[in-house]
């Protein structure tokens, strides 16, 4: 599911949470649900969400745990902190303790993710994505495009079975973009917080670049263009995971954060040629 | 183990190392347990750790991702913080040239 969602000018910082926190359960399915603080007119909701992958596991903190979509076992947790004016990180932890309300094996990404308020030249506003492989905010106002993403299983992560098989990622970063190092794009998008590294020959936290076979535009008829799309990895020294629902699509296909249909009419959100898959 | 060492186990060139030099209980998951006495002696459970137990050491480490060395217990001990060192570059010495003598 991806929420347009936008706010008016009288948003205060309690609607934020509770709107922020009522996508990610679930509670949002159409745009009368959201707070009074959000701009319900220009606020838009697209698809369906998908049910018993997220819970919150703390009244208190923002803390949730989030269940991979599609391998059994892997459950990670993740928390939103907020202060006084905005939503300022995004942790993910392999792990959690609910009698002490603390993650284990965690790490965090700047956020600062503020409460603009939605105007019509600007068409702004923060877009959420909540399906059973990512969380994503992608908010250009506030420079935070940042999401939790399921990866697919390496060679690494079936041997060391402790591996996370979740990352954050910074999707202000574009594919095999950086310098190539050791066979592999070096930019630091991404991060595992906690999967066995052959490089220290223990666990560690691991940081990872985006990867993806460049794709091309075709003409497929008169006044048809057809975009591939192709799977886009999570690249660092050791294997290769899968990034689920995270694609490649040609260069510029579209200008700025625009959403479009696919051939099996699934909604996908595309920022920084990167096309995300909303269902 | 160097601070290099720990900044490539990390990936981070900020924060701290503590060495767990307490005892976990049998039956007890190693990174909850050093993760929650972490945050006991630190009075906080927002930050963020990671445990890892270095086997070719024998020694199990906590990082911390805290701006400042918030820790105080006997039982983590610092072992490095992980801010890169100042390297202060030696500005060349230029020799004083003597003017050349008349006559």
């Amino acid at each position: 599911m991806l929420v347009r969602y936008r706010l008016n000018s009288s948003c205060t910082l309690a609607n934020f949470q509770a709107d922020i926190n009522n996508i990610i359960l679930g509670n949002i399915v159409t745009t009368a649900d959201l707070s009074s603080g959000a701009d319900k007119t220009n606020s838009v909701v697209l698809g369906t969400y998908t049910s018993a992958i997220y819970s919150r596991v703390n009244s208190t903190t923002y803390t949730y745990s989030k269940a991979h979509n599609s391998i059994a076992g892997y459950t990670n947790y993740f928390r939103l902190t907020f202060d006084t004016t905005q939503m300022t990180t995004l942790s993910l932890a392999q792990s959690y303790t609910s009698g002490t309300d603390t993650l284990v094996n965690s790490s965090a990404i700047t956020v600062n993710m503020k409460m603009f308020t939605f105007v019509s030249a600007l068409q702004n506003g923060i877009d959420i994505i909540v399906s059973n492989k990512m969380l994503v905010f992608i908010a250009p106002q506030s420079g935070a495009m940042i999401g939790i993403i399921d990866l697919g299983h390496s060679s690494t992560t079936r041997t060391y079975t402790n591996s996370m098989l979740m990352m954050l990622q910074d999707f202000g970063n574009v594919p095999n973009w950086g310098v190539l190092s050791q066979g592999v794009y070096a930019n630091t998008g991404g991060t595992i917080p906690y999967t066995y590294n052959y490089d220290t020959a223990s666990y560690s936290t691991v940081t990872s670049g985006i990867s993806g076979a460049q794709t091309l535009r075709k003409p497929g008829g008169a006044g048809i263009t057809v975009i591939f799309e192709n799977p886009l990895f999570t690249a660092s020294s050791g294997a290769t995971s899968l990034m689920y629902g995270c694609y490649r699509i040609p260069f510029l296909s579209f200008s700025g954060i625009q959403i479009y249909k696919d051939a099996s009419n699934f909604y996908r959100l595309t920022v920084n040629d990167i096309s995300l898959l909303v269902d | 183990m160097n601070k290099e060492f720990f900044q490539r186990l990390f990936q981070a060139k900020h924060g701290y190392v503590y060495r767990y030099a307490g005892t976990v209980p049998d039956g007890e998951s190693a990174a909850h347990y050093i993760t929650d006495a972490f945050a006991t002696s630190t009075s906080t459970n927002l930050l963020n750790t990671v445990v890892i137990e270095l086997t070719t050491f024998n020694v199990t480490v906590i990082y911390a991702n805290s701006v400042e060395n918030l820790n105080n217990s006997l039982d983590f001990v610092l072992i490095t913080d992980l801010i890169p060192d100042v390297v202060i570059e030696q500005l060349p010495v230029v020799e004083e040239s003597t003017p050349p003598t008349e006559g």
